[in-house]
């Protein structure tokens, strides 16, 4: 399958790409790992006239640990994700989920920045970045604003995001104790029917818990935190994993079955991360 | 636009549309058929090729974005007439049959290699995740990327003066 | 596959049913939606949609199938195609106005069938998203169309009541979401032996990015739409190839 013709221009710096988005807006998307983007360009799903690439951007590629916080710039390929040994010891989770991703070769195109900019609910690391309770830096010719990961995805691919601004930057606090990334997919490098992102930032007595897949957009498991601080137990607190979802229903799975899933892959995942 | 990338270590430079995938640059365009089309949807790989020495999905990449890059396909990994170890071990071990998957499995194991030298078997089973094969079950296609690392790796020792290559550890 | 929506307007069940049977005039509130002919009984026109990266359109025709005044129950059907080929979809939406006194609740229950690329779309956000188109139509028409005074409507001829109605701005508040002015037809409709062309402008595609906000979860894709998307994708992306030859 083949793309509906578009116009492209490569971003030479951060600049010029602003200077693009504040001038096209709608008209243009941008283009990063493209792994989400040129799937639906290709089945002619999106047909945008103008592809801003900002993928040779190296000043939007890195992870630097700064304060108790990991600054990873939007252009971070899963890859690196995958292999920093900075993610490694401080926010493990982030490797791994990093790790879970598609296969391989999709690792090696695939961006954090894009993964967040697209708001797929069956993303794996916009479940991780939202129960880190991150924060997404977007700059446009307008300036740079921090947007909190909750209420960043709000709707079904649709994100926080204005058109003439650039993800830049993630921000995510420093969660190395007990954490857990689980998802269950029935095929290799399937999207997840249902996972489950859990991690304990350090300033954090209970665990975020964000959930891949169950519902229209990328969503905390508002109703097992809670239980959580109010001292329920692991099983208890899976219980409430669907509470106030409605997950999808698709050739995969029903929506029943997700919900289901969401129970029992929370309370592993809690299990997993040393909490009883 | 115009695009000039090395391809196979030959330089290449033509006017393609934005919309020109990886993958019919090379088939099309440079005639390098090696490069399958399986799936079109980024899921059996069977147009893995590399980029810059990263094993990536050929047709979820548009020529634009190889521009001023290096490209590697199956065409590319023989030297001067004798098989690269990946695709001898294919070979040998017999990890193809009817062929389709193979180029993207080979550049799929080449990648693979290159960052991780000395695979367990589920380390290697994971990392073909994003190669399908609908002939062999997969499981000739992991001897034979096993054996390619253990070719390989027995390969990387200094070489010394009267010393033999085989047997030596690693 | 079926969808249940249900809305309650600020008007009396009466004055609720001669607007809500009145495809013309309604037709600026629909979400995204041209009207651009009305042939005898049919109504043709465009729906246009924008969900993230994505967009359609989808070109179809609507026309009644029941009108019982009495019951207050209303069955019309809609056909329509998308422009790229990508499937049809195909409904038949059943009205009931219900009198709450002053104001009136109108049920609609929508049998959607669709095809081609729009069949593996999942129900639930079909669901939300005609929901969603719901309530914006309903703020449209409670801006709009109830909001004026009742005797602007009771001419039987088009010519009259149309030209009351304000114009951009259909939907309170939004910005980027279908602004549409709504004209005199062409010719008198009920001389005119021929399809009456209409003369609404075209609609900006509905950015639900831009409509509406806060704690309003957006869903896209209106009934009509397939934008199976990501969806689509994951089907897509798990389809496999015919084995070549023996496996």
């Amino acid at each position: 399958m083949i793309p509906a013709a578009f116009d492209y221009v490569r971003a030479e710096s951060v600049d010029h790409a602003l200077h693009l988005l504040a001038e096209h807006g709608d008209a243009c998307k941008v283009l990063a790992g493209g792994h989400s983007l040129l799937p639906l360009m290709k089945l002619r799903l999106a047909t945008p006239a103008l592809l801003v690439d900002v993928g040779r951007l190296g000043e939007l590629d890195y992870v630097h640990h700064v304060d108790g916080e990991l600054a990873i710039g939007a252009l971070t390929r899963y890859r690196t994700l995958e292999t920093s040994p900075v993610l490694a010891s401080s926010v493990p989770i982030m490797s791994r989920a990093a790790h879970l991703v598609g296969d391989p070769q999709v690792r090696h195109r695939g961006t954090l920045g894009g993964a967040l900019a697209h708001g797929d609910a069956a993303g794996d690391l916009p479940a991780v970045v939202l129960a880190l309770g991150g924060q997404l830096v977007a700059r446009s010719l307008r300036g740079e604003r921090r947007l909190a990961a909750t209420g960043f995805f709000t709707g079904f691919l649709e994100t926080a995001l204005a058109p003439d601004e650039l993800l830049v930057e993630v921000r995510v606090p420093e969660a190395s104790g007990g954490w857990s990334f689980r998802k269950l997919s029935r095929r290799a490098q399937d999207w997840a029917i249902v996972g489950v992102a859990l991690a304990r930032p350090a300033s954090a007595d209970t665990p975020g818990v964000a959930l891949v897949n169950a519902a229209s957009t990328t969503v905390r498991a508002g109703a097992v935190e809670a239980a959580l601080r109010a001292g329920a137990s692991a099983a208890e607190a899976a219980e409430h994993a669907a509470d106030g979802l409605d997950p999808p229903s698709d050739l995969h799975a029903s929506s029943e079955y997700r919900a289901h899933l969401a129970r029992v892959l929370v309370r592993r995942a809690l299990e997993e991360a040393g909490w009883s | 636009m115009r695009v000039a990338l090395t391809v196979n270590g030959g330089s290449v430079a033509t006017e393609v549309e934005p919309r020109l995938l990886l993958v019919h640059l090379l088939r099309d365009t440079l005639g390098l058929k090696g490069t399958n089309v399986g799936c079109d949807t980024s899921s059996c790989g069977a147009c893995t090729v590399l980029l810059d020495g990263e094993s990536v999905k050929s047709c979820t990449v548009l020529t634009a974005q190889a521009d001023g890059c290096e490209v590697t396909t199956i065409e590319g990994l023989a030297e001067e007439g004798s098989l690269h170890p990946v695709q001898q071990a294919f070979w040998e071990e017999h990890g193809l049959q009817c062929g389709f998957c193979t180029p993207g499995m080979v550049m799929a194991a080449v990648s693979l290699l290159r960052e991780n030298p000395r695979p367990t078997e589920p380390e290697v089973r994971e990392a073909l995740e994003g190669n399908l094969c609908r002939c062999t079950g997969y499981h000739n296609i992991v001897r034979a990327v096993l054996s390619a690392a253990a070719t390989t790796a027995t390969a990387r020792q200094p070489a010394t003066a009267g010393s033999s290559m085989r047997g030596s550890t690693t | 596959m079926e969808l249940t929506n249900e809305f309650t307007v600020q008007t009396d069940v009466e004055r609720a049913w001669k607007v809500l049977t009145d495809i013309e005039r309604i037709a600026p509130c629909m979400p995204g939606a041209q009207l651009q002919e009305i042939e005898g009984d049919d109504f043709h026109g465009v729906v246009k949609v924008k969900v993230g990266p994505i967009t359609a359109e989808y070109k179809g025709t609507a026309r009644f199938l029941e009108q019982d005044a009495v019951a207050r129950r209303a069955v019309i059907q809609a056909r329509a195609r998308d422009t790229r080929g990508q499937g049809n979809a195909n409904a038949t939406i059943t009205a009931q106005l219900t009198s709450l006194g002053d104001d009136t609740q109108c049920t609609v229950v929508t049998d959607l069938m669709v095809t081609g690329r729009v069949a593996q779309f999942g129900r639930g956000v079909m669901a939300e998203v005609t929901s969603k188109l719901m309530r914006q139509f309903v703020e449209c028409l409670e801006s709009t169309v109830l909001a004026q005074p009742a005797a602007a409507e009771t001419a039987p001829a088009p010519a009259d009541d149309r030209g009351s109605l304000p114009g951009a701005g259909a939907r309170g508040g939004s910005d980027g979401a279908a602004a549409v002015a709504v004209a005199e037809p062409a010719a008198p409709p009920a001389a005119s032996p021929g399809p009456r062309r209409v003369e609404h402008s075209p609609s900006a595609p509905v950015d639900l990015l831009e409509v509406a906000g806060g704690s309003v979860a957006r869903r896209m894709v209106p009934v009509l739409l397939g934008l199976a998307g990501v969806l689509l994708l994951r089907r897509a992306r798990r389809r496999r190839r015919q084995p070549p030859g023996n496996a």
